[in-house]
């Protein structure tokens, strides 16, 4: 027999702190979940409620009848109900568990790697005396490029708009107004 | 003569370990190091980096830079690159290296008035533009500062999602109560299905044995009464009529 549960064991509260915001709706659908469980659980009697024997016997023309249903009746065994499900949960647990190793080792990495970004830019020389080459040494992305010129008026828009029009000329493709 | 005077007041010793210190810089005009991460190879002793200059060195007459004299001091004495300076400008023109013509004239006006704007207005210009520097100075550090801030809110994001990965074990743990619970709760059901099929049971037998009383009793009265209307003879029933008649009549009387 699998164990009796008849209240919540979880600690709800300290569950909804750590729930991400973009997550609360499945939190609350889980939640309901388990409040209706209890709810239904608490609704229906906890044993097998009691029958007035004494009441049949009396009334009933055959006590020996009622004898006989009182005993069956105190020796019904009811089964409980087979857990099948338990186990996939506890696998879904498992795998959830390894995942989430995972990720964190991966977040971790990711830590490094900021933590490390912002030694160095901590660590970099001040701007104010830092020479053409600091800059690209710093910050390659924003650097002038001597193997890619930028054309006027120098900003990402036209850039992008110019780099768009190459792009078509180089795949000859001829502008259909033309 | 005065190079003696200046050793012996030890100006020069300093100026020429200042001299020894980098071939490229001035002497008294030393420019300061800056303490930054370098690579480990680079030799700091030699080649320390430098800041970048936010002043131009101090100069003498306007124009030459105090190095120069500082150059000449160990080597002619205080009055030295004057002695320089004036025999250069009569060897250039007695050679007539330098010609006087009315180019040389224009030359003079151009540096004179060159040196009167620079006088009279060189300190708005280099306030103005200082302040152009300085705002676009203020800008870099605002996106540095932007980026330091944006690395701290990516990392601090991943730690609170690290805490919230805690989670994951209250949602394994309350689905494993919501089965229990749904079993219980079906355990529960069955226990009422059971007490209500007995109980109906029960109360079928119940119902019978009431019936059964309750036709018992309606035969029995049926039976009696019957019985008792057989039993009546015409004469009685009469007698009953009479009786009836004579009731009624005492009851109109007295009304």
């Amino acid at each position: 027999m699998a164990r009796r549960v008849t209240q919540s064991a979880v600690n709800w509260a300290k569950f909804a702190e750590l729930v991400p915001k973009d997550q609360t709706s499945h939190f609350a659908a889980l939640r309901n979940k388990s409040d209706n469980y209890v709810r239904i659980v608490h609704e229906l009697p906890e044993g097998l409620p009691a029958i007035d024997f004494s009441m049949y016997k009396s009334k009933l023309g055959n006590p020996k009848l009622a004898e006989e249903f009182e005993q069956k009746y105190k020796a019904v065994k009811i089964p409980y109900p087979e857990d099948k499900h338990t186990p996939t949960i506890q696998a879904q647990g498992e795998e959830a568990k390894k995942s989430i190793a995972e990720w964190i080792r991966d977040s971790n990495m990711r830590i490094k790697a900021l933590e490390e970004e912002k030694a160095r830019l901590a660590s970099m020389v001040p701007l104010e005396h830092m020479t053409m080459e600091d800059f690209q040494e710093q910050f390659p992305h924003l650097a002038w490029n001597p193997d890619k010129p930028t054309f006027w008026p120098h900003d990402q828009e036209s850039q992008r708009l110019i780099q768009e029009g190459l792009e078509l000329a180089a795949s000859g493709k001829e502008d259909e107004d033309h | 003569m005065l190079s003696r005077v200046a050793l012996a007041r030890k100006l020069a010793p300093a100026t020429l370990a200042n001299a020894r210190c980098s071939s490229t810089q001035p002497v008294l005009w030393k420019r300061e190091v800056l303490e930054v991460k370098e690579h480990p190879d680079r030799d700091l002793v030699n080649f320390p980096r430098l800041k970048q200059p936010e002043l131009p060195g101090p100069v003498r007459m306007g124009f030459i830079p105090e190095e120069w004299f500082q150059f000449f001091y160990p080597k002619t004495g205080l009055l030295g690159p004057y002695v320089f300076g004036a025999g250069l400008i009569t060897t250039v023109l007695s050679k007539e290296i330098m010609v006087v013509e009315e180019e040389f004239l224009f030359g003079i006006c151009f540096f004179t008035m060159i040196a009167a704007v620079h006088k009279m207005y060189g300190k708005d210009v280099a306030a103005i533009l200082d302040k152009e520097v300085d705002k676009e100075l203020e800008e870099n550090r605002r996106f540095v500062h932007e980026n330091e801030k944006s690395i701290e809110e990516a990392i601090q994001g991943e730690l609170l999602a690290q805490k919230q990965t805690a989670a994951q074990d209250m949602i394994i743990e309350s689905k494993k109560e919501n089965i229990a619970l749904q079993l219980e709760a079906e355990y529960r059901r069955r226990n009422l299905k059971v007490f209500q099929e007995v109980k109906k049971k029960l109360d079928y037998h119940l119902e019978v044995v009431n019936i059964e009383r309750r036709l018992q009793q309606q035969h029995m009265v049926d039976w009696i009464v019957s019985n008792v209307l057989k039993s009546l003879s015409p004469q009685q029933e009469k007698e009953a009529f009479n009786q009836c008649i004579v009731d009624l009549k005492s009851l109109a009387s007295r009304a």
